[in-house]
Parts: structure tokens; C-alpha cells; sequence
């Protein structure tokens, strides 16, 4: 039947949808280029069909309510199915959107390499087209701010920590810490972050 | 010389509140540190009198109804510039005092009395740091919640100046936001044209249609709920009484009588009251900061 | 999305608390900032740096005279508790007498909530985990009166459900939190109600 192609698609926008909401949007499924084809390919078929009743109808001079019913939805069909196109097309790129604003690791860059297998080459571009204009958002007037910071509000932003192992000295904008196993620090989180990853430091 | 009426007001305002002291010691003192202390007051010239602490309270009342309504609101444009400016000053300010720190504190963090000293000394740095960070979080929040109903609504705020709107794109939205718009639309476009529009007939190539059964356009909830707080008229901005409050005769109480239209319904919201309202019966209360999302 | 899903519409419990940081509370400083008017130039103004503030008033930390009540922003109570360089006055309203008479009120008015401050449960919260040693009472205690005010409120809310409507609804005296913890439904339930009547009155029209 005609739009089944365009539900299966729709489907499938929905289940990665989901997928991106529980575990956050770090890979993108494959896009579905197959689909995508043989969709188009149906609308440009239901356009001859739609094209034919039409000149059917304006051949015979009777008033064919069949045939006008046929070519309505037929072109109802068609809108359907660019309907469901777009909305798959577009739900992706709202993915590609969020993974160029992830403030993990390098962005884009990073984003584009992990996902280049599963985006269609369009999509590829556009994934760099928006990663170029963020970057450009984030210079100028907004430097200080840093757009793509972390979006959850600073708190403690000084903390006191306990080296749990050597670490030897660390260079802050608050002088250098000799980190000496026991000792006590009171630092800067974001200067220890990944001090306390890596096990060195433990915060108290 | 400057002779603004602002800046010599913002003069007045800066006496009593940010370099207070250092102003009052200058007197007793009278030559030796006037020269380092007027620079930074030539540096500050330049802020209206709109003390940082008020503008970032109305900041945050932005922020809220930003985050809580469902069309995108008038971007504060002298209230950004003005506290981007200040950002700028104070991450230099922050800059040069731990310099100062680098030299000062390098070896001697051990015994416990130079220690506490040092703390001391550096708690002002401190809490300047966190204090830089909590407003450059709202900032940031504030930006990208906006960029995300940029998005949300593309081709509805194309549309928007045919539509004559009371405001124009360029005021609702600020220069980034305007370029933001404009290349990201350019670049959805030709992704949709690319991977599909360019591939349908002649006819379904258009991606604003609104003509067929569906609409392509998407427009703000008007009639969504929000929650909202009914602060009432600002005292110390407006000494004229709000005409359209009204004073209820069987509590006393001053409230704004409002109209759901859709049930063609009458409403009272009381000042100082919480309230689940439609969004469009609140909307001119809250473009006038009478009513705040909450 | 520039915008991440879960703070569409919403606030995260962590922004709750930040809006609430900014509050201003009482402290006993246990240092001076402030300095002499006169004299004495040279050995304080070398060492003291002075507190220059974006989002909260300076000049009371600037002033600072150990032992004196001042006010400040909440987070930077915090923050110099955090250092021992204060204790928090805690407010008036965090005392179990008090809070027995909030709960009493509660449940004597099923129809009205008592008139807590807006960020009640965000500041007992913090001062439990930051300052419990400068409450008036022992914090345990403390926090089962809390928890018992909180439950109380959640069952009225629950109970004041059936409410619900697609025209309006007042509910003062809630606070910052509970509201965000009842947006999601709240809103969900009025916004549906509120199509079912359209859709309903549109039918009528049609008719």
C-alpha cells in the first residue's frame, strides 16, 4: 500500500529518537538511504498516476466523481510521504545539532569521525556547516562566556581535596600545589578534574 | 571632558556602592594614589547607572521567562551589552589580582598562620571567581535556550515581519542571533534540498507550505499553560499607579482582571499570587514585567 | 538541539537550588574586612584585596567587622562557611517549634497551604548538608520535621488534583521546588484538558 515505505520510516525516526533520549546522542543510527530512494521513488510514481487521472478527467466531459476522489488521494499520498521524508530528515539533523554543541571532547570534529559511517554525505556536510558557524558564534562578543560550556550551574567551585597518591606539581592561576600523598588542598575543581578521575585526589 | 548627565549620575551611583572606601580614603590622601585609582574610574565611565547587581536580577527574571515561555521573547539588548562588558572587565580584573597571587604566595603555604593569612587574602578572589562563573552560566543558559527556539521556530520568524508584528526581527532578536538564524536556515535548506525536496515534483518542493493539510509551519503554543508569579508593578520604577489594577471588594486585595478568551471567561490574578494560566492571558502582563514564569 | 531535551520547559533541580543561592541570608563574619578611615595605609592596603561582585552586593564584604551581623547572597555564605570564616544565622522559621506550627496549620486548612517562604525547602536542604551546626536545633530532628511539612504538602497537592481544570488554578504559598516537581503533570493534565474542550466545543459548532 502507498506511504507503508513512509510509515517504516517514521517508525525508525521514532525508535532512534527514543534511543538518543534514554542514552544520550552520542551515535546517530544508520541512515536509511535504501528508504529514502525507493519513498521518493513512489511519489514520483504517484505523480504520473496523478498526472494521468488528471488528463483523464479533462478528457471526458462527464463529471467523474471516482476518478476525482482517486487523484485526491493520490496527491494526499504524495504529501505524505514528503511529510514523513522531512520529518526523519529533520529529527536527524536535530541530532547532528546537539552532538556539535556536546561540550565533551572536541565536538564536531570528534562527532563527525565516530558517526561519518552512519551519516549520508549531505548530512556529513551539513554536520560540518553548523560546526564552522558555532565556532563562529563562540569567538567574538560571547569569547568570555564560552557557549558550549556546561549547562548545569557551577557549584563549588573551589573544594578542598586529599592527594591519595603522588602526583608531583601542578601549575594553577592560584600558584603551584606540590601534591604530597595526605596532604590537603583547597583548589580550584575545574583545575583537579581529572586529578580526581585519574584516582590522584579525592574530594573531601 | 564628559560631561553626560549619565555618567555623572552613574558617578553618584558608583559612590555608594562598588569603590566606596577607596574613594573616601583618596580625600584624606590627596596626591599619591589619585593617578592608578582614575583610571579605573574612566574604565567605568562608560556603564550606565544600572548597578551590576540590579541588572543581573533583571537578567535572571529574563532568564525564567525565557526558559518557561513558549515563544521567544524580545532580546534585553543594553541589559546584554552592558553585563557583556562587565564579564570582560572582570575576567581581565581577575587576571591581573592572581598575578599578584603567583608572585606573592609560592613557596610559604605551610605554616599554618601564613596560611590562614593567605586565605584570607585570597578569599575576595575567590568569590569573585565563583561569582564570575554563576553569571556567566545564566548568560550562557539564557543565549542557548533562545538558540534552540531560533531553531524551533525558523520559518515561523521568517515569516515574521510580513506578518506585521508590533516588533521587528532585528529588535527581537540581537545581531549573532539574527546571523545564527539566517546560516542555519541556509544550511537545514540545503540539506533538505539535497537528500530529499530536489528529488519530489516541481510542486512539493516548497518547504514553508501551509496550504496543504498539514502545516509546515511551526508557531508558538499560544494557549499553553505556565505558572506564574503576579509581582505587580516594580515600586521602585513606576510611582504612578497601574491603571488597570483593580482592588477587590471582598478581600482588599489589588489584582490585574484578566480574559480567557477561548472560554470566554473572567480571571483575577492577585498580586503576590501563584498561578496555572494560559500563556497567551498573560503575555502583555509579561512583556511588562508585571507577571514573571516561575 | 542547543538546548538539551530535559531543560525544555523546565528547570533542573540543580537550577532550582542556584536561583535560590542568590537570596541574600544572615551571617556572623569571624573576620574584618572593613577598613580604618583614616591612617594606616600602608600595611592594609598591600595585603587586602577588595571584593569586586558581578550578581551580588560587594560593599557589605567589604565592610565586613567580625562578630557583626551582615547580609549576603546565600552562595557566598556558603562559601565562606565552607572556609570557617562564619557562622549562618539560620532563619527564623527553620526551629522545630516552628516548623510544628507550619505542619499544624497544614493540616487544620486542607484547602490552603501555610505561608512558607518561596525557597523553604532549598534552604533547609543546603543549611543541613553546609552549616548543621549553626541551626538552633539538632539537625536530625530538624530535617524529620521537613521531611514530615514536605509530605504533608505533597499528599494536600495530591489530594487538590481533582482540581485540575482547563480554565485556571491558584496555588499560592507553593514553593520553587514543589512547583517544578509538579510541573511536568500539572501542565501535561490542564494542556490535554484544555484540547478535550476544544475539540468537544468545536464539535458543538459543527453541530
Amino acid at each position: 500500500m502507498y506511504t507503508d515505505l513512509s510509515n517504516k520510516l517514521v517508525l525508525e525516526a521514532k525508535r532512534a529518537h527514543q534511543l538518543s533520549l534514554s542514552s544520550g546522542p552520542e551515535l546517530l543510527p544508520m541512515y536509511q538511504e535504501e528508504l529514502v530512494r525507493n519513498i521518493v521513488r513512489e511519489v514520483s510514481q504517484l505523480g504520473k498516476n496523478a498526472e494521468f487521472l488528471r488528463a483523464q478527467q479533462a478528457q471526458s466531459n462527464e463529471e467523474d466523481k471516482v476518478a476525482r476522489c482517486q487523484q485526491f488521494v493520490t496527491l494526499l499520498c504524495m504529501e505524505r510521504n514528503k511529510r514523513c521524508l522531512l520529518a526523519y530528515q529533520k529529527l536527524r539533523s536535530d541530532a547532528l545539532d546537539t552532538l556539535a554543541w556536546n561540550p565533551n571532547g572536541n565536538g564536531a570534529a570528534d562527532a563527525t569521525q565516530r558517526n561519518s559511517a552512519n551519516l549520508s554525505h549531505h548530512e556529513q556536510e551539513y554536520l560540518k556547516d553548523y560546526a564552522q558557524l558555532l565556532t563562529e558564534m563562540k569567538s567574538g562578543d560571547y569569547t568570555d562566556i564560552d557557549l558550549s560550556g556546561s549547562l548545569t550551574p557551577p557549584s563549588d567551585v573551589f573544594i578542598d581535596v586529599r592527594v591519595l597518591k603522588d602526583a608531583g606539581e601542578i601549575q594553577t592561576e592560584y600558584g603551584v600545589f606540590n601534591l604530597i600523598k595526605d596532604s590537603q588542598f583547597f583548589v580550584r575543581q575545574a583545575d583537579v578534574e581529572r586529578l580526581i578521575q585519574q584516582g590522584y585526589l579525592k574530594k573531601l | 571632558m564628559n560631561i553626560d548627565i549619565d555618567d555623572i549620575l552613574a558617578d553618584l551611583d558608583r559612590d555608594t556602592t562598588a569603590v566606596d572606601s577607596s574613594l573616601i580614603s583618596q580625600t584624606h590622601n590627596d596626591t599619591t594614589i589619585l593617578g592608578s585609582d582614575g583610571a579605573e574610574t574612566d574604565k567605568l565611565r562608560h556603564i550606565t547607572n544600572v548597578s551590576p547587581v540590579e541588572d543581573f536580577e533583571t537578567l535572571i527574571t529574563h532568564w525564567r521567562n525565557e526558559r518557561m515561555s513558549p515563544e521567544l521573547l524580545p532580546f534585553p539588548h543594553l541589559l546584554m551589552q552592558r553585563t557583556l562588558r562587565r564579564v570582560q572587565e572582570q575576567v581581565e580584573h581577575i587576571e591581573v589580582l592572581s598575578m599578584g597571587y603567583l608572585d606573592d604566595t609560592g613557596g610559604s603555604a605551610d605554616a599554618s598562620d601564613s596560611r590562614n593569612a593567605t586565605l584570607l587574602s585570597k578569599l575576595p578572589l575567590l568569590g569573585m571567581e565563583a561569582d564570575l562563573e554563576r553569571l556567566r552560566f545564566v548568560l550562557r543558559s539564557f543565549l542557548r535556550c533562545r538558540l534552540a527556539k531560533i531553531d524551533k521556530y525558523n520559518l515561523y520568524l521568517r515569516q515574521f515581519n510580513e506578518e506585521g508584528a508590533a516588533v521587528s526581527l532585528d529588535e527581537l532578536l540581537s545581531r549573532q542571533e539574527l546571523e545564527y538564524h539566517e546560516r542555519h536556515f541556509a544550511i537545514l535548506l540545503k540539506l533538505l534540498n539535497n537528500s530529499i525536496l530536489r528529488h519530489l515534483p516541481p510542486e512539493l518542493q516548497a518547504v514553508d507550505d501551509n496550504d496543504g493539510s498539514v502545516k509546515m509551519v511551526e508557531e508558538p503554543e499560544w494557549t499553553r499553560f505556565v505558572f506564574v508569579f503576579v509581582s505587580g508593578p516594580d515600586p521602585k520604577k513606576e510611582q504612578v499607579p497601574d491603571p488597570r489594577l483593580l482592588v477587590s471588594e471582598t478581600t482588599g486585595q489589588q489584582f490585574y482582571p484578566v480574559t480567557i478568551q477561548e472560554l470566554q471567561e473572567e480571571a483575577e490574578l492577585a498580586i503576590g499570587g501563584i498561578y496555572v494560566m494560559r500563556y497567551n492571558v498573560v503575555r502583555e502582563l509579561i512583556l511588562e514585567n508585571k507577571v514573571q514564569l516561575i | 538541539m542547543s538546548l538539551p531535551w530535559k531543560l525544555q520547559e523546565t528547570f533542573s533541580p540543580e537550577e532550582i537550588q542556584f536561583i535560590v543561592e542568590n537570596e541574600p541570608i544572615k551571617i556572623f563574619p569571624r573576620f574584618t574586612t572593613k577598613q580604618p578611615v583614616r591612617g594606616n595605609q600602608q600595611s592594609n592596603s598591600s595585603v587586602q584585596t577588595r571584593w569586586k561582585l558581578l550578581t551580588a552586593k560587594d560593599e557589605p564584604l567589604n565592610n565586613l567587622v567580625a562578630i557583626q551581623t551582615t547580609e549576603v547572597a546565600l552562595w557566598i555564605a556558603l562559601l565562606l562557611k565552607q572556609q570557617g570564616k562564619c557562622s549562618i544565622v539560620a532563619p527564623g522559621w527553620l526551629r522545630l517549634a516552628q516548623l510544628q506550627k507550619y505542619i499544624d496549620y497544614e493540616l487544620k486548612n486542607t484547602g490552603r497551604f501555610s505561608e512558607l517562604p518561596w525557597n523553604w525547602l532549598v534552604v533547609a536542604q543546603l543549611l543541613f548538608s553546609k552549616a548543621a551546626d549553626d541551626l538552633h536545633d539538632p539537625v536530625h530532628l530538624l530535617r524529620g520535621k521537613v521531611q514530615d511539612l514536605r509530605e504533608i504538602r505533597l499528599s494536600k497537592i495530591g489530594q487538590g488534583l481533582k482540581h485540575l481544570n482547563e480554565s485556571h488554578l491558584q496555588l499560592d504559598n507553593l514553593s520553587l521546588l514543589e512547583i517544578n516537581e509538579l510541573r511536568p503533570f500539572v501542565l501535561g493534565v490542564m494542556n490535554k484538558l484544555k484540547d478535550i474542550h476544544n475539540s468537544i466545543s468545536e464539535d458543538q459548532e459543527e453541530d
